[in-house]
């Protein structure tokens, strides 16, 4: 029995000793936080961005539809997702996959790059999304997040 | 009558989604289509049974398949049907069934409503039990998630409300019926019970159901949550025909017929769970508890005397506290690359871990009571569409095996799923 009780120890001491010498590295991106510019919210907490991208907040406080668009990857989005949703790109897709077979939701529409998910905000009514690119204030608006 | 009744649904559901969605002339490309095949392979050693008979020489009849439609036709309301089938050895049997289908309405973020046939929230996992391609293992664990269960866990049809309230809690109850397949595993446990006077079941009902979770979403990466679920007015009506073996007293080939109505005091089930996601790591713990007491009074075409002479009981039954819990950690140490590991038990009496009672009461060995689990598990992304996984089990104890022939036995299961 031996080999039983030391195996699950020694397997947990490998992964524990992967997430402490393997450390994800240090995101150097700048994410802004993006709005159309018809959106009555001026600003949104931690949570509300949260809760927004898991789809549990699906109403701007003027209770138009929220329309939530990401990217579809790149480190632009998982810098958005660590700082903003608390998850890896792998763990938000997993997340959105149960919801989409229970029937709970469904994930945000994707963009390949800053520009088109920008271009995309600036033409959707009740639409959020992030960049890197600075965002142009004459199409889109900045949202502060506290 | 049953394929009648889902042919009427999907029917039925079709058309809810046709008539909105004209109204507001939607077409094809408003609607989400996505869908997933899995395939697994498991084997047991020792001559054990698990999940599947025969699991002991190895065995394909392991796999799940879901396709699902849904769409929005307006900014608050949204609609979908999944049909989904699955193969557990000699559950189900790749039937296709209506997963889910119903209509949901978001008046606000603290309240929405859905209607129709509905997937029951319960602990982390119940909801996605049938989605290979959400998590790290192959099989969740059998403390909070037991097999025989599933299908009795599965949905509601009824009505159901949500939403997320000031300080990020979250919340969703269901009421309505539940439909218990008389093959499902539920059904196949306690005819095992009963595998003396062989008797199946012939028909099942339940009064009502309800279920809710409550949630609790921290900004650090912490889960918590409450589940409880209530079955209410369960029954199985059961029966079984044979003959006398040769040596009674009585000519060969007297047949002998046995019916009666296994009745359950209202089934309640509750579940603690806690789930902390940091970086590539996540660690979740479950506890959950299991009110079962049931009986069955036992008729037979023979008389009272002859009935205990032969050894026919007139009634069958428990009251018991079913309890399990375990605790999982799993890693991506590559982007494709995740391991994991759970250890889970399960214990038939929660007041009696040694089993001493359990062989008591039903003369089998002391380790039929407990199930100790020991898990590993590898998965591979392929690609976003596909993944591969394999994991193996050390498993102490033999309780919801098939058979019983050993104490210390092993499980080993492979998968392989595609999604869209």
């Amino acid at each position: 029995m031996t080999h039983r009780t030391m195996l699950l120890p020694a397997f947990l001491a490998a992964i524990l000793g992967f997430a402490i010498f393997c450390p994800v590295p240090a995101q150097a991106e700048t994410v802004y936080v993006i709005a159309n510019i018809n959106v009555a919210d001026g600003s949104l907490t931690q949570t509300e961005i949260q809760n927004i991208y898991l789809g549990k907040k699906d109403k701007w406080s003027d209770n138009q539809a929220i329309t939530f668009t990401a990217l579809a990857g790149g480190p632009c989005h998982e810098t958005f997702l660590k700082q903003h949703v608390g998850r890896t790109d792998f763990q938000f897709q997993n997340y959105w996959k149960k919801q989409i077979f229970t029937g709970q939701g469904q994930p945000p529409r994707s963009f390949p790059s800053d520009a088109a998910l920008m271009d995309y905000v600036s033409r959707t009514s009740g639409a959020i999304g992030y960049s890197c690119t600075p965002p142009d204030s004459g199409k889109v608006k900045t949202v502060p997040v506290n | 009558m049953k394929h009648y009744a889902t042919r009427f649904w999907v029917v039925a559901l079709v058309a809810l989604f046709a008539l909105p969605a004209a109204a507001v002339g939607m077409g094809l490309d408003d609607i989400n289509i996505h869908g997933f095949v899995s395939q697994g392979y498991i084997y047991t050693t020792e001559d054990m049974d698990f999940l599947v008979a025969d699991s002991h020489e190895g065995s394909f009849e392991f796999n799940e398949m879901a396709l699902n439609f849904s769409a929005r036709p307006m900014d608050d309301l949204s609609m979908g049907v999944q049909l989904a089938a699955f193969d557990m050895g000699n559950i189900s049997n790749d039937e296709v069934q209506v997963d889910w289908a119903f209509g949901d309405y978001s008046f606000r973020d603290y309240l929405g409503i859905q209607a129709g046939i509905m997937k029951i929230p319960f602990g982390l996992y119940n909801e996605v039990r049938k989605v290979d391609m959400v998590r790290t293992s192959i099989l969740l664990p059998t403390s909070v998630y037991p097999e025989w269960f599933r299908e009795t866990f599965a949905r509601i049809k009824g009505v159901g409300l949500y939403g997320t309230l000031p300080g990020n809690f979250s919340y969703h109850a269901m009421y309505g019926d539940v439909d218990i397949p008389t093959d499902g595993g539920l059904t196949d446990g306690l005819e095992s019970l009963l595998a003396d006077l062989g008797m199946n079941t012939s028909g099942t009902e339940v009064d009502y159901a309800y279920a809710g979770k409550l949630q609790w979403d921290s900004p650090f990466g912490l889960k918590l949550a409450a589940s409880l679920y209530t079955l209410d007015g369960l029954y199985l009506d059961m029966s079984g025909t044979g003959y006398l073996p040769a040596t009674a007293p009585l000519p060969v080939g007297l047949p002998l017929s046995v019916n009666g109505r296994l009745e359950f005091e209202p089934l309640e089930v509750y579940v603690l769970s806690a789930e902390y996601i940091k970086d590539r790591l996540t660690l979740a713990a479950e506890y959950a508890e299991y009110e079962l007491d049931f009986s069955i009074n036992i008729n037979s075409n023979l008389d009272a005397a002859t009935s205990a002479f032969l050894g026919i009981p007139s009634r069958v039954g428990d009251k018991t506290t079913m309890q399990g819990y375990y605790g999982s950690i799993a890693y991506r140490v590559l982007d494709p690359l995740e391991i994991g590991a759970y250890y889970s038990e399960t214990y038939y009496d929660k007041s009696d871990h040694s089993g001493d009672k359990f062989k008591a009461k039903f003369g089998r060995p002391e380790y039929d009571s407990w199930n100790k689990d020991i898990c590993l598990s590898a998965r591979y992304d392929i690609s976003p569409n596909w993944c591969a996984k394999v994991e193996g089990h050390l498993i102490d104890g033999a309780y919801l095996a098939y058979s019983a022939n050993a104490r210390y036995w092993e499980m080993y299961a492979a998968k392989l799923t595609y999604s869209f």
